[in-house]
């Protein structure tokens, strides 16, 4: 089930709120937990055992640590991550492995392409995070089933994250409070997050597929700098709202999940980006991986070493393909330049080019990151930088341009903080209180709008 | 205090919200969208099957929001949303100028290019007269009316694209644009709608003319009738904004009657409805007939979409029946579909955002290369595999005395609806064999295949009368595909006649041959199927082999084999509904006293026919006579090969009911004789006048011949001596 959604706003929510709140006192986590296997079900109706089985396995794993020695540990340690791994592996990575080999060795191996089962790279993270908690007794073992699988299952953060780590949970699981400023909090922070979703990213990522999806003898070079812009607006409303949606709802129910972006465009070089950027990940590649390898307090050459596994690692980890490796060692590279010389040089130049620095790298980084496959990305970087058969700007390009020009403001203003700092100031006074519930109202309504509009399909073809 | 205000707000919030969730949860709303013209999704049902795959989930996701409260006004809110913050075009549908909303060109390059090559494909194969014409839409037409920057020429690049390479590949193709874009200022578009109006439509009607071979119309001589001033399209509901429309609908009619198999032709029901436009033809349906009161006899097929819809009714002014084929909804065989309808002229008539977004034309390619009904759909029939008699138990063979003796001597099994002296002229108001009207067997008969040989009796002379002849042949065959579809017809050739035969001079090869050059003629363009037969009687000089003919006319009886060999290994596949296996091991019942064939022997020696009479099967009983053989005790029937009216029949049975029967059916046959010699050999007429039939309790005999006193003679000494 995705939030932006008529089920989840009109059915699921509805429901799930008022029992929670009916019986949180008897067993929360439980309540939670069971909705949270509705909430998966709905869209994975047979991988909802996996994610069980998964739950089960590092639930025990953790307990049985917990009674080991040293030895026992380390080898439960290993052989947890291991198994994790392997079944995240097998089901996101064994079709590119299996093509990697084949192409490779010559040799004609078949898998059968399994579908992906949503969330898994999010929860089996989770679950990796938690065995390392215990293991490093950052964390104790979860004594109670029920809590451990609210940890890896609750529905705000299951299918996108926020990434939580169980050592910044694990109070929270046992103990929280409700209240109603909680809920307001909630709701408020949960509507910014579903505008951001279904107002912008849906509304400009729209014109992103319908420019990506031309025949490169149509696409001008304008457009295709419009398009990937768009994209770049896209993906990071579609994402930071989901995260605000996802935290909003954390807080109803009482939770308090750290924040995930930061005005990631605001950035004055990629290693500030990268902070800004899906925090969550971030933070536990640099916990779980960068450090214990030795981090940057190491020989230089190891560094580099650590700063391209950790990249590696980050591009594989959004999808199974040579774009996204390949867009993690672009910004293996790009890190490495800025700590060995860049950073410094930047600090001197105007902010307005570091800015524009920055947005050009991450914009460049987009175009791999949104192509289908690495030929179409050179095409789209060619056309970009004006080898383009529909010149370097045409009709389409303007009634794009003018088209859009509201979503664009819109998108660009709210991926700055001032657009925040201007709201806050505004309902600060007292005679402005009624502005944040009425434009929550009005988000909600508009949200609706387009939600209820999406299976709008008049029939051009007459009834048959 | 402040903070109180502000929890009061949300404690609203939240008890609204609740509140609009329970409504939501009672209110289902219509099942039928008007606005939408289609069927929302309904509940989904629950099984562990729907819950295992998840379909259970999409569907009800669909039925969430498909039947969430107050959608059309949440619907116009985002349509309107979309407008005040500047969007030039909401769900494909440009906010155009003057009032025009206008959908964008959108196109799938393969898409285009495959409907594209199976328009090709089609034109290849060589059977049809193929015109392919896409109707341009109103943004481009149109395209002044665009919001700034929205013209693009995407969609007249597409026509130019499509249209030149089908006209590289020798496809004949109309393109109305230019004459379109000369009248763009008027009214040919809807505004809210993406259909053409009628005076588009009349733009259209007048660029086919060329192409599909008729002089059009003048505009003045149509009357143009309004139908409703308030009529909002698809454009208008999917644009979901107000401030548009409503356009007016009007016919421009004629004097012609025109009616569809599917409904009313004209709906006028529909007026009543959101969708107005399905005034014609009620809307789109797989396949469909219009018939028109113009008696022209030209038929036309329509491969179509909706465009079409608002232009068929000026074609009816040209065609008698025009089919239409809607490939979007279409599943099965096109050729067998086109080959029922008799019909060699082709249009293509699609809009360009049909045809570039819709894959459904490409089913052609699959159909071309899946079908085997056009592998031997109109034309010769080659030698092929050879078939069992099986094959021809559901035939239907239409003919004169030459196909009864292809039942009578070579025994082959099926319907027979054949007698001496039929012609094509007469056929329609002859009766068979059995005495019962051609036309009305025509009519009721469900055969499998029906196979033709007929002419020879229609006494043609000379070239000049081959066209009257060819459009009576094509009248025939009409009638039996009315009532036989599916079933594969033959058009069988006629034997040449023999060199002897020649001299009389009232037969002449030369001309039997130009028949059958327009009867393979004919048969291409019926899409039927033809059989070059006299390639198994005739010589190498084209004359009919001396040695197998009594009169230079007729087969001997033993040769009728040759040609029915000639059937079985020149037969195909059929895809028909016709019945199945229904060749009886027909046999007398037995027990009879008399020996029926003794007294056959005993006449043929005795009276002195003119005919080679020899015995016919015993089908030929039920053929000849109507009786059934199993009612018989025991039987005989002897017949001459055509060219006399002679012949013998002899029946044994028991009881009152029998004797009537069988008196009744003799006496029928002889009338059913009478009427068919009458102008075919009125010579024959005096052996008729008055045959011999004698009937006793338990034994009846005919004999016709010329010596009716020796044959009583012969029959009463043979019954005496039993």
């Amino acid at each position: 089930m995705v939030f932006s959604s008529i089920t989840f706003l009109y059915y699921f929510l509805p429901l799930v709120s008022v029992v929670y709140f009916a019986f949180h006192r008897f067993l929360p986590n439980g309540i939670l937990f069971l909705f949270s296997l509705l909430f998966y079900a709905w869209g994975e109706p047979v991988y909802v055992f996996l994610m069980l089985f998964s739950t089960a396995f590092n639930y025990l794993a953790g307990l049985q640590m917990e009674k080991r020695g040293e030895k026992g540990r380390k080898f439960l340690l290993w052989f947890s991550v291991a198994v994790n791994f392997l079944i995240l592996v097998y089901f996101k990575y064994a079709g590119f492995l299996v093509s990697i080999i084949n192409s490779v060795t010559g040799l004609n191996f078949e898998i059968k392409e399994l579908a992906l089962p949503v969330g898994i790279s999010f929860y089996t993270f989770q679950a990796v995070s938690y065995i390392i908690d215990v293991y490093r007794k950052s964390a104790k073992a979860q004594k109670s089933f029920i809590n451990f699988g609210c940890y890896i299952a609750l529905f705000p953060q299951l299918i996108a994250g926020p990434i939580v780590r169980y050592n910044t949970i694990e109070k929270q699981l046992s103990s929280r409070t409700l209240s109603l400023e909680k809920v307001i909090q909630g709701i408020t922070r949960f509507t910014a997050g579903l505008c951001k979703k279904v107002l912008i990213a849906n509304n400009i990522g729209a014109l992103w597929s319908n420019l990506s999806s031309l025949p490169f003898s149509e696409l001008s070079t304008l457009s295709a700098w419009l398009g990937i812009m768009a994209y770049t607006l896209q993906i990071y409303f579609d994402f930071s709202g989901y995260s605000d949606m996802a935290i909003g709802l954390g807080r109803i129910f009482g939770f308090e999940f750290s924040e995930n972006f930061n005005y990631p465009y605001i950035s004055k070089n990629v290693s500030e980006f990268w902070r800004r950027w899906h925090i969550s990940l971030g933070t536990w590649f640099k916990e779980y991986v960068y450090i214990p390898m030795g981090g940057s307090r190491v020989k230089r050459g190891r560094m580099y070493f650590n700063i391209f596994t950790v990249w590696m690692l980050t591009g594989l980890w959004h999808g199974a393909s040579f774009n996204f490796l390949l867009w993690g060692i672009y910004y293996g590279i790009l890190l490495v330049i800025e700590k060995t010389f860049l950073l410094k040089r930047l600090e001197k130049c105007p902010v307005f080019v570091r800015s524009i620095y920055t947005m050009l790298a991450v914009i460049f980084g987009w175009v791999l990151f949104a192509s289908p496959n690495l030929s179409y990305a050179l095409s789209y970087l060619k056309v970009m930088l004006g080898f383009s058969a529909a010149g370097f700007a045409d009709n389409r390009f303007l009634y794009a341009l003018l088209s859009n020009l509201v979503v664009f403001g819109a998108g660009i203003a709210g991926s700055m903080p001032f657009a925040k700092q201007l709201f806050e100031r505004l309902t600060e006074t007292e005679k402005a209180k009624w502005v944040t519930p009425f434009l929550v109202f009005a988000g909600f309504v508009l949200c609706t709008a387009y939600l209820a509009d999406s299976t709008f399909n008049p029939f051009l073809y007459f009834r048959f | 205090m402040k903070n109180k205000i502000y929890k009061c707000y949300f404690i609203i919030l939240i008890f609204l919200f609740f509140t609009f969730t329970t409504v939501n949860l009672f209110i289902y709303g219509n099942d039928f969208s008007e606005r939408e013209n289609r069927y929302l999704a309904a509940f989904p049902q629950l099984t562990v099957q729907k819950l295992a795959d998840g379909s259970f989930m999409k569907e009800f996701d669909s039925f969430a929001c498909d039947r969430f409260v107050f959608r059309n006004f949440f619907v116009s809110l985002k349509g309107e949303l979309e407008r005040i913050t500047l969007k030039k075009d909401n769900n494909g549908i440009h906010f155009g100028r003057n009032g025009y909303l206008i959908p964008a060109f959108e196109k799938n390059e393969a898409i285009v290019e495959n409907n594209t090559n199976a328009l090709i494909k089609l034109n290849e194969t060589g059977k049809f007269s193929l015109s392919v014409c896409l109707v341009p839409t109103a943004n481009e037409v149109k395209n002044k009316e665009l919001p700034l920057f929205a013209r693009n020429g995407y969609e007249k690049k597409t026509l130019n694209g499509v249209n030149g390479a089908l006209k590289e590949k020798k496809v004949k193709v109309v393109e109305p644009l230019k004459s379109l874009l000369a009248h763009s200022n008027e009214y040919i578009y809807y505004k809210t709608d993406h259909h053409q109006t009628a005076l588009g439509g009349y733009y259209m009607y007048e660029s086919l003319g060329e192409a599909l071979g008729y002089k059009p119309l003048k505009i003045e001589s149509f009357k143009v009738k309004t139908l409703s001033e308030n009529f909002f399209g698809t454009s208008f509901s999917k644009a979901g904004v107000t401030g548009y429309g409503p356009d007016r609908l009007q016919l421009f009619e004629s004097d012609v009657k025109v009616t569809c198999d599917q409904g009313s032709f004209f709906d006028y029901s529909k007026l009543e409805t959101k969708d107005k436009y399905a005034f014609f033809m009620g809307g789109n349906y797989a396949v469909a007939t219009v018939t028109s009161s113009v008696k022209n006899g030209r038929r036309l097929a329509i491969i179509k979409d909706s465009y079409a819809n608002n232009i068929v009714p000026f074609l009816a002014n040209h065609f008698e029946t025009i089919y239409m084929i809607d490939l979007r909804y279409f599943n099965g065989d096109l050729f067998e579909e086109l080959y029922k309808f008799s019909v060699n002229d082709i249009l293509v008539l699609q809009g360009i955002s049909t045809f570039a977004t819709d894959g459904s034309l490409s089913k052609i390619t699959e159909i071309i290369n899946s079908s085997a009904h056009l592998k031997t759909l109109g034309g010769e029939v080659k030698k092929g595999e050879r078939v069992e008699d099986s094959y021809f138990a559901d035939a239907v063979f239409i003919g004169d005395s030459l196909t009864d003796g292809l039942k009578l001597y070579a025994e082959a099994g099926g319907t027979f609806l054949s007698n001496t002296g039929i012609s094509v002229t007469g056929v329609m108001s002859a009766l068979s064999a059995n005495g019962v009207s051609i036309a009305e067997q025509i009519k009721t008969t469900k055969g499998g295949k029906f196979y033709i040989m007929l002419g020879l009796n229609d006494s043609i002379s000379s070239e000049e009368e081959i066209p009257a002849f060819i459009k009576n042949y094509g009248a025939l065959i009409d009638a039996i595909k009315e009532s036989n579809p599916k079933s594969p017809v033959y058009i069988q050739s006629l034997f040449p006649v023999s060199r002897e035969r020649e001299k009389k001079g009232d037969i002449k090869n030369s001309v039997i041959y130009k028949m059958n050059d327009a009867l393979l003629k004919l048969a291409k363009e019926k899409n039927v199927y033809f059989l070059k037969v006299y390639e198994a009687v005739a010589d190498d000089e084209g004359y009919l082999k001396e040695e197998i003919t009594t009169d230079g006319v007729h087969l001997k009886p033993d040769n009728y084999k040759d040609w029915y060999n000639y059937l079985k290994s020149h037969a195909v596949p059929v895809y028909g509904e016709g019945k199945t296996d229904e060749i009886k091991n027909a046999r007398f019942a037995g027990g009879g006293k008399y020996n029926p064939h003794k007294l056959a022997k005993a006449l043929v020696e005795g009276v002195a026919f003119k005919d080679k009479l020899s015995e016919a099967g015993i089908n030929s009983v039920k053929f000849l006579y109507g009786i059934e053989p199993e009612s018989l005790l025991d039987g005989c029937v002897m017949a001459g090969g055509g060219s006399t009216a002679e012949e013998i029949a002899i029946f044994e049975f028991s009881g009152k009911e029998m004797k009537k029967l069988v008196e009744k059916k003799i006496n029928e046959r002889i009338e059913v004789k009478r009427k068919a010699y009458e102008s075919y050999m009125p010579q024959e007429m005096a052996k008729l006048e008055n045959p011999v039939v004698i009937i006793t309790g338990d034994f009846a005999v005919l004999c016709i011949c010329d010596n009716n006193k020796e044959a009583e003679k012969i029959i009463t000494q043979f019954i005496k001596n039993r």
